[in-house]
């Protein structure tokens, strides 16, 4: 641990806790309206606590969305690990077993982080229709093939940031490319793993636009079917609250757990510049 | 993964594991399975003897017979001796003696009279050999092993079966014909056909036309004799071209119209279904027909291949000698044949394992009949053709995708309560509900415009009738033109004649089917603020300008707005009200001036209107701006009449806790919009989508679909009784007033002169500037619209 | 060096994500700078020929002026205060406060929301209705007698754009802070010591020490608030649904293109956002590689 410079650091709780009040505000009015009955809600008493704790709107919103749940686990859990996947393997030989043009094919990969997803949705359609790839294996491979670049960023730049001589001296042991990949940088890469499956997950969890252009209703995963809960005339909001409350868990759940690994995977250099 | 692939793959399972299964089952029932001749191979090591006796040599049937049983027998090993009765019990008796004597140990025999041969089959009992009845039952006797037969019963069954397939929905007009009041095979044909038809009359999907005994005896399972012999003498045949022929011209006389229409049609067999085949279709009222049959004769295999009879059950003799020749081969080796039914011929029940029988029609006519051999395929014209697009449409309509925008609220619910209406009418058509929701529809629009530039339309989709629809789905070649449904449907007859030009390109073509009518020049009040503030309802545009500077005055927000789209609606009807409703329509097709003075004083009136308005306008969604009005902040609102539905949802009084007028100035202006749903031009289920549409144009789906979305039905006659107090009052209007259209919801300007449009009035509240606006909407009507 | 045989394995596994990245992103955007040089309006393809029409009426088009006026807000604002919020609120966890695991995630968990589940709930905090209607954030202040900050939030004209940019910074300030907390502990610390030696103090540490040694991790913050802010399209639509004071080239493409079926329009604004990331990325890239060859 860091030795800390200065003992009396006290009067830091007041802003820290005045901007977790921030951070909080909007989930507090979520949460609460969740627990509202349809009576209660009022803009002007949006402030206030419900009179009781009842989890009917939770009920009545699972029972809306828990096909929707399914799919997006269907389609995100292989999206995340094989983008991640993918992401390792370019990083690999990106970083660390550069043939000529790598340096010009990193740019390149790179760049298509950056493509405003809605410009391409038409060809995109066109082609996953022409290979045949609809419903919810389209929109993988979509979250798998658009995650390639910030995956192959990530793994590179944390690779690059590894001792060329880690891999000196596997080689002189004989070791082949993928022998050293498998034994030694997949072993030391499970930070940056880390980082990339949370990026990867929760990208794809929250994604919207591939999501309600590529698949059909028996498909939509949970942010279509949530669109959708929020009727053209009279919203239920509690409901809709409590639905979108059931929709952010997984990732919710993903950060609170792994929200200390993935900060140790930004530490392990993986994001850095 | 390729969903067609899942498909494949989970066929490959099923087909695999039911051959399995198959295999697992087969060594219990080996023995009847041979399907054909020449392929009775068993042990050459058992010999034996069969003696067969058949009624005449006349009846080709019979020389066939004999020619397959000594072939398939001999090919097996054993000696075969056949004798022909011809047509003398005496003759019989003496063939059978005759081939007892020559040490037969099976004895195969169709009587001549089942009750003579009796005798015989003693005989031949007596004499230790076993004694199958083939085809015809040996009566009077227990000298009886085995019975060969064709279960007449399974025939009923399997007809009735292929008219209950072929029905959707409910109300389904049924002909009943019976073979001759004399013969037994027609009791247990009518019986088998009663067993499958009676559960589909009670519930209502078929109504017996022509048979008061029937309908007499409808609720009853299982019907005895005397019950059946009645119902036979009604609808009998005597098995006769002619009496079936004249008894159909009788029925048809006999019933309305109504009663026709798809017509289902139980035919006894080949010959009577072609004679009643041929009446029903020559009778104008019916539309389609499905008629049974049976023997697969010639003439109606023909007539199955021309589409004029529905189908034939087919009886393969060939089926029946192989399976007498199993049963003989089973007793030669000394075990028993199977036995899954058993028949009593007076005296006892006869074991028997009755013969498949095979239903033909369209679609597997070339494999039942010609590929097997039965017929061979040079008798027929058109063998080719016949299987393949009738295949196609049993299989293909079984679901639909329609896709509108209509996810929630009272517009979803009334999307249910149609597609009941449509699930009941067409039980075997999945509905795939694709809606979408977005902003005022704008995401499920992005989602429709994607899967129709990839080539993947729905069935069916939601488009606004007007140039939404005409501007842009039939200028993109998108959708089909529905004439011939219009015409099958009546729907010219039913439908306003002011919305037909509007969902018709310039050829007469017609290319969707609206479901609704909406106002959109409605202005919702608030009764309580204006009697406290002594406002009299506005009739006119400066009525409505003193109204609301009184209300001002009074601290009173005088209008209610809501985001940028309830704007443009605004602009819309102030835009009718400043130049009446000639003057608004010649805007869209180019005869008014968008540069005219009028025009500028149409704006300066909107202008004028905005500043009586919230300013917290772009916030608010339109049901905010509505509420305004009912909680008392606001006391205007315009907005369509689905703000109704709204109100009703929020369980408020008509007249009592708001109150509507046309928006001043457009009294007598019915400004309308219709929602409408659409054939792709491709669809990968168009069956399905023209059940939809069927349904979409039904009196029952729109009185199923309006009074729960909340607007009025697009068809004219809707019971008014089952709408609420606003939803009657616009019925009134929409019979009396003029018709204008509705920018906003699509149906005056196409969707690129409408999104201009939507630009320049945004840029318009940001600066206010009256003359840039009018400025634009010129342009704008150059670029997109008709002014060039 | 490379043995030929790893050398043909390192291509043959790197390819399919090449041949997929050519596709779906090179080929995409290829089709798209096609149709912005057409003429294509309507539902059915028109490729003719159109040259830099397209793009020629979108310089004098007033909403493109809006649109980019915003985007400039937008990302100034989302930009700077993500980056500032973030930088001090790292600064504040690294000093080994008690609960710093729960401050972390506190300010972490909103990247785990989409959009359109926090878009509905800025809407209703940044409800600008006054008076007796008055709620939301608007409504806490003045019970909380902070009159002065009621205001009209994303309704303000010109300025509102700096509301939606606040919500954006909510959401993302969590990872500049992940950002600068990981960059700060990889300092070793006894550079710190080595300067409080010298009598420095702690401001000047940060000043003169520590941001430079940040300067890599700003720059891919930058890049990566930099892109989204350009990108920024689902947040404005569920925060304020789509209207003019709020344009911004995403949203204006994705109405031209299929509200109004412009398509040339439409494909036009996807190409020139892409070249304002590109004029933001590629010297990033370039720096970026040039700093490793260095080492």
């Amino acid at each position: 641990m860091i030795k800390k410079l200065s003992l009396k650091k006290n009067w830091l709780y007041i802003p820290l806790i005045a901007l977790a009040i921030f951070y909080l505000l909007p989930m507090y009015v979520l949460l609460v309206t969740g627990f509202k009955s349809f009576a209660e809600i009022d803009l002007k008493t949006m402030w206030t606590l419900p009179q009781g704790i009842a989890f009917d709107n939770y009920i009545e919103a699972y029972a809306k969305l828990s096909p929707s749940l399914f799919n997006s686990f269907k389609m995100v859990i292989p999206a995340a690990l094989i983008s991640s996947m993918l992401g390792s393997l370019n990083g690999f030989i990106l970083a660390k077993w550069k043939f000529r043009g790598a340096d010009i094919i990193f740019p390149f990969i790179l760049f298509g982080m950056f493509i405003p997803y809605q410009s391409i949705i038409i060809p995109l359609v066109q082609f996953m229709n022409a290979a045949g790839l609809t419903g919810l294996p389209g929109l993988a491979m979509a979250h798998i093939i658009y995650g390639i670049p910030i995956t192959t960023l990530t793994f590179r730049n944390y690779y690059a940031s590894l001792p060329q001589e880690l891999l000196e001296a596997a080689k002189i042991d004989g070791a082949d490319m993928l022998g050293i990949y498998r034994h030694i940088l997949l072993p030391i890469s499970i930070p940056s793993f880390v980082v990339v499956l949370i990026w990867q997950f929760t990208s794809a969890w929250n994604d919207f636009l591939f999501a309600v252009i590529l698949t059909n209703n028996t498909e939509w995963p949970i942010t279509v079917a949530l669109n959708n809960m929020a009727g053209s005339q009279i919203i239920s909001w509690n409901v809709q609250m409590a639905g979108s409350l059931l929709a952010a868990l997984p990732t919710l759940l993903v950060y609170i757990f792994l929200g200390r690994y993935f900060l140790r995977g930004l530490l392990a250099g993986s994001l850095k510049g | 993964m390729n969903k067609k692939l899942w498909y494949v793959l989970m066929a490959v399972l099923v087909i695999g594991s039911t051959l399995l299964a198959a295999c697992g089952a087969a060594p219990a029932e080996e023995a009847p399975a041979a399907p054909a001749e020449g392929e009775i191979a068993t042990d050459a090591e058992v010999t034996g003897k069969v003696g067969i006796v058949l009624p005449t040599k006349d009846e080709p049937r019979w020389v066939q017979d004999e020619a397959r049983f000594q072939e398939a027998l001999e090919a097996a090993g054993y000696d075969v001796e056949i004798l022909f009765s011809q047509g003398d019990s005496a003759k019989e008796r003496a063939n059978v003696e005759d081939l007892i004597t020559k040490g037969i140990q099976v004895l195969i025999i169709t009587p001549q009279d089942g009750a003579a041969a009796a005798a015989a089959a003693e005989a031949a009992h007596d004499a230790g050999v076993k004694v199958i009845s083939y085809d015809r039952l040996v009566l009077g006797t227990e000298a009886v092993d085995y019975y060969v037969t064709f279960d007449s019963v399974a025939v009923g069954e399997a007809q009735a079966q292929y008219l209950v397939d072929k029905a959707e929905g409910e109300g389904n007009p049924l002909y009943l014909y019976a073979g001759a009041a004399s013969d037994n095979n027609a009791f247990l044909f009518f019986e088998g056909a009663w067993n499958v038809l009676q559960p589909k009359i009670a519930d209502g999907t078929f109504v017996i036309e022509n048979s008061s005994e029937a309908e007499a005896v409808a609720d009853k399972a299982e019907l005895t004799r005397d019950e059946m012999a009645a119902v036979i003498g009604q609808i009998t045949t005597n098995w006769d071209f002619n009496t079936a022929k004249s008894l159909a011209e009788a029925n048809l006389t006999a019933t309305t119209a109504e009663q026709k229409g798809d017509v289902f049609i139980l035919a006894p067999n080949d010959g009577t279904a072609r004679a009643i085949a041929d009446a029903f279709a020559a009778d104008g009222d019916v539309t389609s027909y499905v008629v049974t049959g049976q023997d697969a004769e010639k003439a109606s295999i023909q007539y199955i291949i021309d589409g004029k009879q529905s189908m034939t059950v087919l009886k393969d003799v060939r089926t029946l000698v192989a399976d007498a020749i199993s049963a003989a081969v089973a007793f030669l080796e000394g075990n028993t044949p199977p036995e899954t039914q058993t028949y009593n011929n007076g005296v006892f029940d006869v074991p028997a394992k009755p013969s498949a029988v095979v239903t033909v029609d369209k679609s597997n006519v070339q494999e039942a009949v010609i590929d097997s051999g039965y017929w061979p395929a040079e008798d027929f014209t058109g063998v080719e053709e016949a299987a393949a697009p009738e295949a196609s449409e049993t299989t293909e309509a079984t679901e639909v995708e329609v896709f509108s925008w209509w996810t929630g609220g009272g517009e979803a619910a009334g999307l249910d309560a149609m597609i009941e209406v449509f699930n009941k009418e067409y039980p075997n058509v999945d509905f795939i509900n694709a809606a979408v929701a977005g902003g005022a529809g704008t995401n499920a629009r992005a989602v429709l415009a994607t899967r129709l530039q990839a080539g993947d339309p729905p069935d069916s989709w939601q488009g606004h009738a007007g140039q939404e629809l005409i501007g842009t789905y039939v200028a993109g070649g998108q959708i089909e033109a529905l004439n011939d449904l219009y015409d099958a449907e009546g729907w010219l007859d039913v439908m306003p004649e002011t919305l037909i030009p509007l969902i018709s390109d310039e050829n007469g073509n017609i290319y969707s089917v609206p479901v609704n009518i909406h106002r959109a020049n409605v202005m919702w009040y608030n009764p309580a603020i204006l009697e406290a503030n002594g406002v009299a309802i506005p009739t006119t545009m400066d009525e409505w300008f003193a109204a609301m500077d009184t209300l001002q005055a009074a601290g009173i927000t005088p209008l209610a707005l809501g985001e940028q789209w309830t704007q443009l609606h605004l602009f819309e009807t102030v835009l009718l009200s400043s130049l009446g409703s000639e003057g608004y329509d010649g805007l869209w097709d180019g005869s008014t001036d968008w540069a005219s003075p009028e025009v500028t004083t149409a704006l300066n009136n909107f202008a004028k209107v905005l500043t009586y308005a919230n300013s917290d306008a772009a916030s608010l969604s339109w049901q905010d701006a509505a509420q305004l009005v009912v909680n008392g902040d606001a006391a205007f609102n315009v907005m369509g009449d689905w703000a109704a539905g709204y109100y009703l949802e929020l369980g408020l009084t008509a007249n009592e806790d708001y109150g509507w007028t046309p928006v001043p100035g457009t009294d007598g202006v019915f400004q309308f919009l219709s929602d409408s749903f659409t054939l792709a031009v491709g669809a990968p289920h168009p069956e399905g989508a023209e059940a939809w549409l069927k349904v979409a144009g039904s009196k029952a789906g729109q009185e199923a679909f309006n009074p729960v979305k909340g607007s009025i039905c697009a068809r004219t006659d809707c019971d008014p009784e089952l709408f609420g107090e606003y939803l009657q009052s616009a019925m009134q209007d929409w019979s009396t007033d003029t018709v204008s259209g509705s920018l906003t919801h699509g149906v005056v300007a196409n969707d690129s002169w409408k999104s201009e449009i939507d630009t320049a009035l945004g840029l318009f509240l940001i600066d206010q500037n009256v003359e840039g606006f009018q400025s634009s909407l010129v342009a704008a009507c150059a670029s997109s619209g008709p002014c060039q | 060096m490379l043995k030929n045989k790893d050398r043909y394995l390192s291509v043959i596994l790197i390819s399919p994500s090449i041949i997929a990245v050519l596709i779906f992103i090179y080929g995409f955007i290829g089709w798209s700078a096609r149709v912005s040089l057409s003429n294509w309006k309507g539902l059915n393809p028109d490729y003719s020929w159109a040259g830099l029409k397209n793009y020629i009426a979108l310089f004098s088009d007033p909403r493109f002026h809006i649109d980019v006026r915003n985007t400039l807000i937008f990302t100034g604002v989302f930009v700077v205060g993500s980056m500032v919020l973030g930088f001090l609120t790292a600064v504040m966890l690294d000093q080994g406060l008690k609960g710093e695991g729960i401050f972390r995630s506190i300010f972490l968990f909103p990247m785990a929301i989409s959009y359109i589940v926090t878009g509905v709930i800025w809407r209703w905090l940044m409800n600008p209705a006054a008076g007796t209607r008055m709620s939301g954030l608007n409504l806490l202040f003045s019970s909380l007698h902070l009159d002065f900050l009621v205001n009209k939030w994303y309704t303000t004209p010109t300025w509102g754009m700096a509301a939606i940019a606040m919500t954006a910074i909510w959401q993302m300030s969590g990872y500049t802070m992940a950002l600068y907390l990981a960059g700060l502990r990889a300092i070793p610390h006894e550079l710190r010591e080595a300067a409080q030696i010298d009598g420095a103090s702690e401001i000047q540490i940060y000043r003169h020490i520590i941001l430079p040694l940040l300067t890599p991790v700003s720059l891919s913050a930058l890049i990566i608030l930099g892109h989204t802010s350009l990108k920024v399209f689902d947040l404005i639509i569920a925060v304020s649904g789509k209207q003019l004071p709020l344009d911004v080239p995403a949203i204006y493409m994705w109405q031209t293109t299929f509200d109004g079926l412009f398509y040339g329009r439409g494909a036009a604004i996807s190409i020139l956002l892409l070249i304002s990331v590109a004029v933001l990325i590629i010297p990033y890239i370039r720096y970026t590689l040039k700093e490793e060859a260095k080492q």
